[in-house]
């Protein structure tokens, strides 16, 4: 039963990568501009001789399609070819950049769960009181503002103002410890953090408001079960099927969406290397990137299905 | 129960005083509980018996504190064991609840938490009260589901709810209710939502362990068949009033109020040939925020004079210990006289009565075969 649900699910989420795959390819190759002409040295666009010489080097010459089942049986291979400009193969990059993206990703979702859990649930538990509507203003703000302005509200406040934290760079946990890393990592990932934060707990609290209306919950404080223990234990499960679900969407996109933030905080992530490759017109650095962003984010989709039936108990069974 | 525990004791267990329980709703003050007024002695049963919307559970759940919601006012007083539970602090009917007075939903398919597992549903609330450790908790759950006949409880309670069938579920619910030994147990509907066939073991099951408890039992239900034969005390409620309260064995047989005369008529009875229409009570309850002046029945009774559209009859003590409010009590001179007078004038709720069938809803051509 479990094994035929997963063999569907593999199924499934190979076609998605297939169709992933094929439309970044040909996305980037719409992109205006020859790829050849950025890696052409200066004063060299007339040089007719030489643009088809690269051309043929590169096989940029072949059908599309047969370049896009080069690229992507190399891609399953692990190899996603080579920047046509600094030659970095494009894994490497990746490989240097992930754990940048990776872990302002993380935090911010961490930190996004850690407040919206508890704001949530107190929010329903008190509905319409002065906690519930002070946090329905805050998550308002939260979400009307964009996350590259809260960025820079922080750095105004806690690097101007307070002087506590660096405004810009990265102190890598390898090279300066953990302390000194989350003092880089905390304002961005705080910035990130805003709007999942307020989405978030909007969608525990709605949850919420309706479980706590259910019989259980009833029978729960007829049993003399104190009102914290009911919350935390007898509500909050059946009330985050929706939030998690999110949650998750929210963290595959937070990794393709660092990047106006490392931005921002002059991060070296993954998102500024994307933008360095666009500026670049480096073809192959951009379709690599984004069909990592792209896989990592359809995975954590298919592993979001088996965290339901962690969750609830009745959907292991169909 | 039965008769060696229905020696009186002195200082009832639960005394319910002019117990009123109002919602105040965008259309008006909904008087669900208007002035209920018993009396519970330790280790007895009582029923309190009502058609839907007739203030039975309200009451239930406003002796417990239960009724949520900002928009209740109860006033009145319900003393157990010398304390007044509607005055009592919230934090204090924590202690109280699951520990002195447990509740069984009516519905438990609903009642169960889906995503907690039986054990802990059944032994969260032990370990809360009685400080028992985890290992004990769970000997103790195993324990309880084998009270209840549950079979493999050492396998059910590693189950979810869902895994269970609707009869099972019910004995987990009374296995949660009883599992830190309550005095006194409200059991709300506890077989309505149940097959006709598990209604019985569930009834049964909860006689038992009643009187192996030694616990006090308020069995609320629509069915006077639920109740007869398993309480020792009967209170009646129509529209959120007491309409007559009497040891069961009287309310069988000295039957005073027209109400609980219909609702003894429409049980149906085995021995009638099949197809027999049903003998359903004409009318609907009144609307609790415009209540009828006079006595609230007296639109469905077929007894009404003008007397019941002017006047509330009060609650009065006829026989010993047999309350009914009604001016024309069933069984009574002017209560003969009142029928043959709606008769020969042709009041239609008398006439229904008379035929044995219902005017109000059903066309009388539909399923008239049998009698």
């Amino acid at each position: 039963m479990l094994g035929k649900v997963l063999a569907v699910r593999t199924v499934r989420l190979i076609a998605t990568l297939f169709a992933v795959s094929l439309l970044t390819f040909l996305l980037v190759e719409q992109l205006p501009g020859d790829p050849i002409l950025a890696i052409l040295p200066p004063g060299g666009l007339d040089d007719l001789e030489t643009i088809e010489r690269i051309r043929k080097e590169l096989r940029l010459d072949d059908p599309v399609l047969t370049r896009y089942f080069r690229w992507a049986g190399d891609a399953l291979q692990g190899d996603l070819g080579k920047s046509y400009i600094t030659d970095q193969p494009v894994s490497d990059a990746i490989k240097d950049r992930i754990p940048v993206t990776m872990e302002l990703a993380l935090l911010a979702t961490l930190i996004a769960a850690f407040l919206a859990i508890p704001i949530g649930a107190i929010s329903a538990y008190r509905e319409g009181g002065y906690f519930d509507r002070t946090m329905s203003a805050f998550t308002t703000a939260a979400l009307s503002i964009p996350g590259f302005l809260a960025g820079i509200f922080f750095i105004w406040l806690f690097t101007l103002k307070f002087n506590w934290l660096p405004s810009t760079g990265w102190n890598r946990i390898t090279d300066k410890g953990l302390l000194a890393n989350l003092q880089t990592a905390i304002l961005p990932a705080g910035a990130l953090a805003l709007a999942p934060l307020a989405i978030n707990a909007r969608l525990i609290r709605a949850d919420m408001i309706g479980t706590l209306k259910e019989d259980y919950i009833l029978s729960a404080k007829a049993k003399g079960l104190r009102d914290r223990y009911i919350l935390m234990r007898h509500a909050l499960r059946p009330s985050s099927l929706t939030a998690i679900t999110v949650f998750a969407l929210q963290l595959g996109g937070l990794i393709g969406g660092t990047v106006v933030i490392e931005t921002v905080f002059a991060l070296p992530g993954l998102g500024t290397r994307l933008i360095s490759g666009i500026y670049q017109r480096d073809v192959v650095m951009i379709q690599g990137i984004t069909l990592f962003i792209a896989t990592v984010y359809v995975v954590v989709n298919a592993l979001v299905d088996l965290l339901y039936a962690a969750l609830d108990p009745r959907i292991r069974r169909q | 129960m039965n008769e060696a525990t229905t020696t009186a004791r002195d200082e009832p267990l639960l005394s319910v005083q002019d117990l009123r329980t109002h919602f105040s709703i965008n259309a008006g003050l909904l008087k669900a509980v208007d002035g209920v007024t018993f009396d519970l002695q330790a280790g007895q049963t009582l029923g309190i018996v009502g058609e839907s919307g007739s203030g039975k559970t309200v009451l239930s759940r406003s002796i417990m504190r239960l009724n949520l919601g900002n928009n209740v006012e109860t006033s009145g007083k319900a003393l157990f064991g010398g304390k007044d539970l509607l005055r009592l602090p919230m934090g204090q009917m924590t202690d109280i609840w699951g520990q002195e007075i447990a509740m069984v939903f009516q519905d438990p398919m609903t009642s169960l938490n889906p995503v907690v597992k039986i054990g802990r549903q059944v032994s969260e609330h032990v370990r809360k009260h009685l400080a028992v450790s985890k290992r004990e908790a769970r000997g103790l759950a195993v324990e309880l589901l084998k009270s209840v006949r549950i079979p493999e409880a050492e396998v059910a309670i590693d189950s979810f709810p869902h895994e269970l069938s609707g009869g099972m579920r019910q004995r987990v619910s009374i296995a949660i209710a009883l599992a830190c030994g309550p005095k006194l147990l409200f059991a709300d509907e506890p077989t309505t939502a149940l097959d006709v066939t598990v209604q019985h073991q569930i009834l049964n099951l909860l006689g038992l362990q009643q009187s192996e408890r030694d616990m006090a039992m308020v069995l609320v239900t629509h069915d006077l068949g639920v109740v007869a034969g398993r309480t020792d005390e009967i209170i009646v409620m129509y529209a959120g009033k007491i309409v007559e309260q009497s040891r069961t064995r009287q309310i069988f047989q000295n039957t005073s109020h027209p109400y609980t005369e219909a609702l003894l008529r429409s049980i149906p009875k085995t021995d009638q040939p099949s197809h027999t229409r049903l003998a359903a009570i004409a009318g609907r309850p009144p609307n609790l925020i415009t209540m009828p002046s006079g006595c609230s029945f007296s639109p469905r009774c077929p007894y009404a004079q003008e007397r019941c559209f002017e006047e509330e009859p009060p609650l009065t003590v006829t026989k010993e210990g047999h309350a009914t409010a009604c001016w024309y009590q069933v069984g009574t001179e002017a209560n003969r006289a009142a029928w043959d007078k709606n008769l020969a004038a042709g009041r239609p709720a008398t006439l229904a009565v008379a035929e044995g069938q219902v005017i109000d809803e059903v066309p009388l051509d539909i399923g008239a075969g049998g009698a």
